[in-house]
């Protein structure tokens, strides 16, 4: 008895997966379709310690990764941030600094990626008039990434 | 066993439809991540230097080796040198960057220190320092200058500025040279007026002086006519000028007005005076009037200092009495005639005395 059951169970799992065709005589076409999800890596810098006095800090990358995209579609990285390192145990201090393009120094406020391997490499800006004005002590802020896959 | 090949078969049969469902949600993906910032700004930072041989950077006064101070303060910077080749600074770097121009007296000041400094000194060729000359000059007929090594000194120091001595320090040759010159063809009658007004009935004009110090540099030469403070001249009277029971003086014209310096020494043959300024001298003298006997009081000279030339009220009368002569006076002015009077007299009494005595 037991054995009868699980062979039948076995024949309507299988039912489930394969499609058997009747073959007639005459011939019938059959269409076959597969769907390949989109796939992607997006990789966002790590966080960083500026070194004291630097004007300009390698931030790392943006970058897609093993991406398979739909035609139609893109990812989209936007950056949120202030702008502003906020010194840890004097909230009135502050540095300001800015995240720019290493390619063209151009702000960089957000970057739409396609292809495997397109990036943005980032750098962190402090201005020397700006260093040279803060007071002693140790200084953070936290930046947002936010990875949209979009419409073109 | 064959329950769990059976359930297993299964559930590779389900995996195959997931990809279907997994692109359907991926249509519209959105995810964030963070990522964080950080910055250390140092409490402290160091001065450090390097310096040539002999060469000491100072911070506020104290020496700098490798001193921490404290961020965004306020230190001034001097440099000091004890270089023995007497080399000047050249030029002074700090972190690289050239601030020889921002040195001010007090020193490089740094009103907020915001990184750690990093001094460079340089220094430039030696110097070999110049020299400083003095020369005398004593033109025909004039009187000879006699200058002890300390008037010279003083002479030097009267004339010369602080940019002087730090010109001959930092190698230039300057001459200092004081002239004397007999210039009684060429003064004006306006400058023997104002002369003849100073010493009128008291001197008699000697001889017409032009002293001068003239200071050459590499540059120039300036005649030096108004000095920090008085030097002290001796000049050697010439020897037709000399005579017994004499006495000198000088009156120096300057700016048009006449001033009379009396002789500072005891010594008949010299005349030393005091001045700050350097024009025209008149070496004037005085011949004291020889008294008869009886009279054991010496003659004397007062000597009055930038005397207007109206001496109307009479207030000196001295000054309007006869002008004394080029000679000595040195004949005896007792009445002889008297004299002779009487004793013809007595002699004639005597004779009728004893006349009358044989009678």
């Amino acid at each position: 008895m037991k054995k009868a059951a699980a062979a039948i169970l076995a024949s309507i799992i299988t039912s489930l997966a394969v499609t058997s065709v009747s073959v007639n005589a005459e011939d019938r076409s059959t269409l076959i379709t597969t769907t390949i999800s989109p796939a992607f890596t997006v990789t966002i810098p790590l966080s960083v310690k500026v070194p004291f006095n630097s004007l300009s800090t390698d931030f790392g990358s943006v970058s897609l990764d093993a991406a398979r995209l739909e035609s139609d579609k893109c990812v989209v990285v936007t950056l949120e941030t202030d702008n502003t390192l906020d010194n840890k145990s004097n909230p009135d201090e502050a540095i300001p600094y800015s995240i720019h393009n290493k390619s063209d120094d151009s702000v960089f406020v957000s970057g739409t990626y396609v292809f495997t391997g397109d990036k943005s490499d980032l750098s962190i800006n402090i201005k020397q008039d700006d260093w040279n004005s803060a007071n002693a002590g140790d200084y953070e802020d936290t930046v947002t990434f936010h990875i949209q896959y979009t419409e073109k | 066993m064959k329950k769990i090949v059976c359930f297993l078969l299964s559930l590779c049969m389900l995996s195959f439809s997931l990809p279907v469902v997994y692109a359907e949600e991926q249509s519209a993906y959105s995810y964030d991540d963070a990522t964080k910032i950080t910055v250390t700004v140092p409490e402290y930072h160091t001065v450090t230097g390097e310096m040539p041989d002999g060469v000491v950077l100072y911070m506020d006064g104290n020496a700098v080796d490798d001193t921490k101070v404290e961020r965004l303060s306020s230190h001034t910077f001097t440099i000091g040198s004890t270089d023995e080749n007497n080399r000047k600074i050249d030029k002074v770097y700090v972190n690289g960057e050239d601030v020889t121009d921002e040195i001010t007296g007090e020193g490089y000041t740094v009103p907020s220190v915001y990184e750690d400094l990093f001094f460079t000194v340089t220094l430039g060729d030696e110097i070999i320092p110049g020299n400083l000359e003095f020369n005398s000059e004593i033109g025909e007929n004039a009187p000879t200058l006699d200058l002890t090594p300390e008037d010279i000194q003083a002479i030097e120091d009267a004339v010369l500025t602080d940019e002087d001595r730090e010109s001959v320090k930092n190698g230039s040759q300057i001459n200092i040279t004081l002239s004397v010159t007999d210039v009684g063809d060429s003064i004006t009658d306006e400058e023997k007026s104002l002369v003849d007004a100073l010493i009128s009935g008291e001197f008699t004009p000697g001889e017409y002086l032009d002293i001068e110090i003239l200071k050459t540099t590499e540059n120039e030469e300036t005649y030096v006519t108004q000095l920090s403070k008085e030097i002290k001249l001796t000049l050697t009277i010439p020897e037709y000028l000399r005579a017994e029971n004499r006495t000198f003086a000088m009156v120096r014209l300057h700016d048009g007005e006449a001033t009379l310096l009396e002789d500072l020494d005891d010594s008949p043959d010299t005349i030393t005076f005091l001045s700050d300024k350097f024009s025209v001298y008149v070496l004037v003298y005085a011949d004291a009037a020889v008294v008869p006997e009886q009279d054991s009081s010496e003659p004397s000279v007062d000597f009055v200092s930038d005397v207007s030339t109206d001496d109307s009220d009479g207030a000196n009368p001295d000054r309007n009495s006869d002008k004394p002569t080029d000679t000595a006076k040195t004949g005896d002015t007792a009445p002889v005639a008297l004299l002779v009077l009487y004793l013809t007299v007595s002699v004639i009494a005597l004779c009728l005395f004893r006349k009358k005595k044989e009678n």
